[in-house]
């Protein structure tokens, strides 16, 4: 199920009726039977993928508790295995392949092609197994216990309003909440629709809307040139931001609604100086992740610097491999783990460099540099969208050619100067609000004498200038 | 909790009324708009110029058919009633809605495509039906479209919603209508619509909408309405098939169904000319903007034949 479809505007308030309305005791079921149909909107069958997990996981972790040594870890390694051979199988299984079958057929190594699978990626299955996995690690480390309710542990998987795209949630955190009481409170009601609307707004008028454009181009990159392309590039880095945060602002309001408080996801990564900054912005779930669970067991920077950049690269490329299994996303996580790299190497040059004391940053230098990040960024955007690397050069090659100066996508395809002006208004406008808020979810939380007013507009802005043309979310393939 | 539902009350109401007073500005902008798709549909609802000859089908008969080569030569009035991706269902709510207002036409000239009278066509939810919101009160839209769509349905008990099935380009077709603003160029042209692009013959996505083509009751029962309207109104109706590439060869029409056709064009006087996809002169890609549409070039020249047809027959 979408967020941004009718069934959700009549699925999340009849489960959040019947949530408070349900004892507690049995809020857990009404909750896991609510993800399950959730979950089955898209491809019901795969319920039972998720389940298989499930189950290996809840055992996992009851047989970590009760054991000592070697065989706490043999119990985690089944756990691991068994996540990430799902993961092998169903997103990675015809990537390999495809690669086995061009390096062998070139050298007529193989006879034939080895056929690849037909089947259809799992929706979500990276964010969910990532979930289930940092449950294991964290009883195994000691920091968890583990969970003997079956159903408050499948709930912790499939906790619907997080199941398909994130935030990746930490035990610690969700786990407890599902013990918690939560009764009916206005402020925090309030707040939660609040952040909903404000995921629905950046999702159905901006992103949705800008992805028109982005979508002609990126259908055939070799039609368009100069500020046709740039423009393009530009919008995409505004789409997928606006999308997935859009995504997680939804995930983090329709779950505040009901009492529970999911982890941040962003936190304006566009105003970062740095490439490393960045990543403490974008997708913080799963950047934490990667480092509680990759960078830091790698010796994260209490290594060589050799060492240490190779720990970088190994993380960016895992996390590049995680969004998709294609090289297009491999070249993006390089090309992040790079500029890591080579930022940290001119810092430390400039502080060697640097006998006064550090300059006064002011407001231009600060400006360069977030302008500089955010251009690194976009470039790196143009693999992570492109369908393959030849499309991705040919996008970055034909944004070089600046002549002729005009844009003649804009008319095209739907994107006409009414779009242009709405996406235009409502970029300001999340800006204005992102920026001056500093924690957008303060808007939403205050008391304010506005909030109703605020709520009224934005929802008459999703219902009037939205589009609903049932777009999935960018997110939701990985 | 009262002060929650306050707030949902608040809220929600001002949302419903502002955005179904919203929708009704819209449909009214809409409705004044003298040019392109909304032009055309306004003038087949609500317009008040005669014609004497109609083009009508889908978008092989609007592509396919200029009613100015049809003008000149036959020296009529001619308008191309023809929809992307029409159906039975619309051309029934068309011509009736058109025939609400207008004379009846002299003439009817209507593309046949093989799939349209199988249940897949008359079943599913009319093509891009946003664009009948301004008319969802027309009592043929009622009959003929409604049904069918199920967003439709829902926008008609549910005014507010409408506006979220709205694109841009109907938003700002809405503004033009209330700002009187006129297009420097109207691409449809008496109803008709021309591309220029070159077909190559190669791309694989050109393929029938469907290769079953098995007649379904209602279709048939559709088709013998659109016959029996025109014949009640002294309409001539022709019928031909357009020309496209190859598409034909792959359709799969049951011996019974292509017979049943036959028998009721010949009981309500239709005249039919011909399948012109089999005409060896059409199997050139170059006349074609894609598989199932001739390009600007290839609908003049199909336009003159069709003109030929019609000469032919009324001199006999």
């Amino acid at each position: 199920m979408l967020f941004n479809s009718f069934e959700f505007l009549l699925f999340f308030p009849i489960v959040t009726v019947l949530y408070f309305i349900v004892p507690h005791r049995f809020r857990w079921l009404h909750l896991l039977v609510a993800s399950c149909v959730f979950y089955m909107f898209f491809i019901p069958v795969y319920i039972l993928i998720l389940f298989f997990t499930i189950i290996i996981d809840y055992v996992a972790g009851i047989l970590i508790e009760r054991s000592n040594g070697i065989l706490r870890k043999r119990y985690l390694l089944m756990s691991l295995v068994a996540n990430i051979g799902v993961l092998a199988v169903f997103k990675y299984f015809n990537f390999f392949i495809g690669n086995v079958n061009t390096i062998f057929l070139h050298f007529h190594i193989l006879p034939r092609e080895i056929p690849l699978l037909n089947i259809i990626l799992p929706i979500g299955l990276s964010f969910h197994t990532f979930q289930a996995m940092s449950y294991t690690i964290e009883v195994y480390r000691g920091n968890q216990k583990a969970e003997h309710h079956f159903g408050i542990y499948s709930l912790y998987v499939m906790f619907y309003p997080q199941l398909v795209a994130g935030p990746i949630e930490r035990p610690q955190n969700l786990l407890p909440q599902f013990r918690e009481v939560h009764h009916i409170d206005y402020d925090r009601m309030v707040g939660g629709i609040g952040i909903l609307l404000w995921g629905l707004f950046k999702k159905v008028v901006i992103a949705d809307r800008v992805a028109i454009m982005v979508n002609i181009v990126y259908t055939h990159p070799a039609d368009y040139r100069g500020i046709t392309t740039i423009l393009t590039m530009v919008l995409f880095s505004i789409q997928i931001y606006c999308d997935f945060s859009g995504y997680s602002d939804m995930a983090i309001g329709s779950a505040r609604v009901m009492g529970f408080k999911l982890m941040r996801n962003f936190s304006m990564p566009y105003a970062s100086r740095s490439i490393a900054e960045f990543w403490t912005r974008w997708h913080i779930s799963l950047s934490t992740w990667f480092k509680d669970y990759l960078y830091i067991p790698l010796g994260g920077n209490k290594v060589s610097k050799g060492r240490w950049r190779i720990n970088i690269m190994i993380v960016f490329m895992i996390s590049g491999l995680w969004h998709g299994a294609n090289w297009t996303f491999l070249i993006w996580g390089l090309i992040h783990g790079a500029f890591i790299i080579i930022s940290a190497g001119l810092k430390h040059q400039s502080h060697i460099s640097s006998k006064h004391p550090q300059r006064k940053k002011h407001r231009l230098h600060t400006f360069v540099n977030i302008l500089t990040t955010f251009t690194i960024v976009t470039v790196a955007w143009v693999f992570f969208r492109a369908k393959t690397i030849s499309d991705a050069a040919m996008m970055l090659k034909n944004s070089l050619k600046l002549f002729p100066l005009t844009t003649t996508v804009i008319l095209q395809g739907g994107f006409g100067i009414l779009s242009l002006i709405i996406s235009s208004a409502a970029i300001l406008f999340l800006f204005i609000v992102e920026h001056k808020t500093k924690d957008r979810y303060e808007l939403f939380e205050k008391k304010s004498q506005y909030t109703w007013a605020f709520h009224a507009v934005l929802l008459l802005l999703i219902v009037t200038m939205g589009i609903f043309d049932h777009q999935s979310f960018i997110y939701f393939q990985f | 909790m009262k002060k929650l539902s306050l707030y949902l009350l608040v809220v929600c109401s001002f949302v419903i009324i502002t955005s179904t007073i919203l929708f009704k500005l819209c449909n009214e902008g809409l409705r004044r708009v003298p040019f392109e798709e909304f032009g055309k549909l306004n003038e087949i609802m609500a317009g008040t110029t005669p014609y004497d000859l109609l083009i009508m089908g889908n978008s092989r008969s609007l592509l396919h058919v200029s009613p100015y080569i049809l003008d000149s030569a036959l020296h009529t009035n001619a308008y191309n009633m023809g929809t992307i991706d029409g159906s039975l269902n619309a051309d029934l709510a068309l011509l009736h809605a058109y025939l609400d207002h207008h004379d009846a036409p002299r003439y009817l000239l209507m593309n046949f495509d093989w799939w349209l009278p199988t249940d897949t066509l008359i079943r599913n939810e009319p093509f891009d039906y946003p664009k009948f919101y301004p008319y969802l009160d027309n009592k043929w839209v009622k009959k003929y479209l409604i049904p069918h769509s199920p967003q439709m349905k829902k926008v008609n008990t549910l005014p507010f919603l409408g506006l979220i099935n709205y694109d841009d380009y109907k938003r700002t077709a809405a503004l033009r209508g209330w700002t009187k603003s006129q297009r420097t160029v109207d691409v449809y042209k008496k109803g008709y619509f021309n591309r220029n692009a070159k077909f190559t013959g190669k791309d694989p996505k050109d393929t029938p909408p469907m290769k079953d083509c098995t007649f379904s009751d209602e279709g048939i029962r559709e088709l013998d309405e659109l016959f029996t309207l025109c014949n009640e109104k002294n309409i001539t109706i022709f019928v031909f098939i357009a020309p496209g590439y190859r598409i034909n060869e792959q359709l799969k029409v049951r011996q019974q169904d292509r017979d049943q056709l036959q028998q009721l064009m010949k009981l309500r006087h239709v005249v039919f000319f011909q399948d012109y996809s089999l005409r060896d002169e059409f199997l050139a890609p170059s006349w074609y903007c894609d598989a199932h549409h001739l390009n600007k070039e290839g609908a003049e020249y199909f336009s003159r034949i069709i003109a030929h047809e019609i000469e032919g027959f009324i001199h006999q």
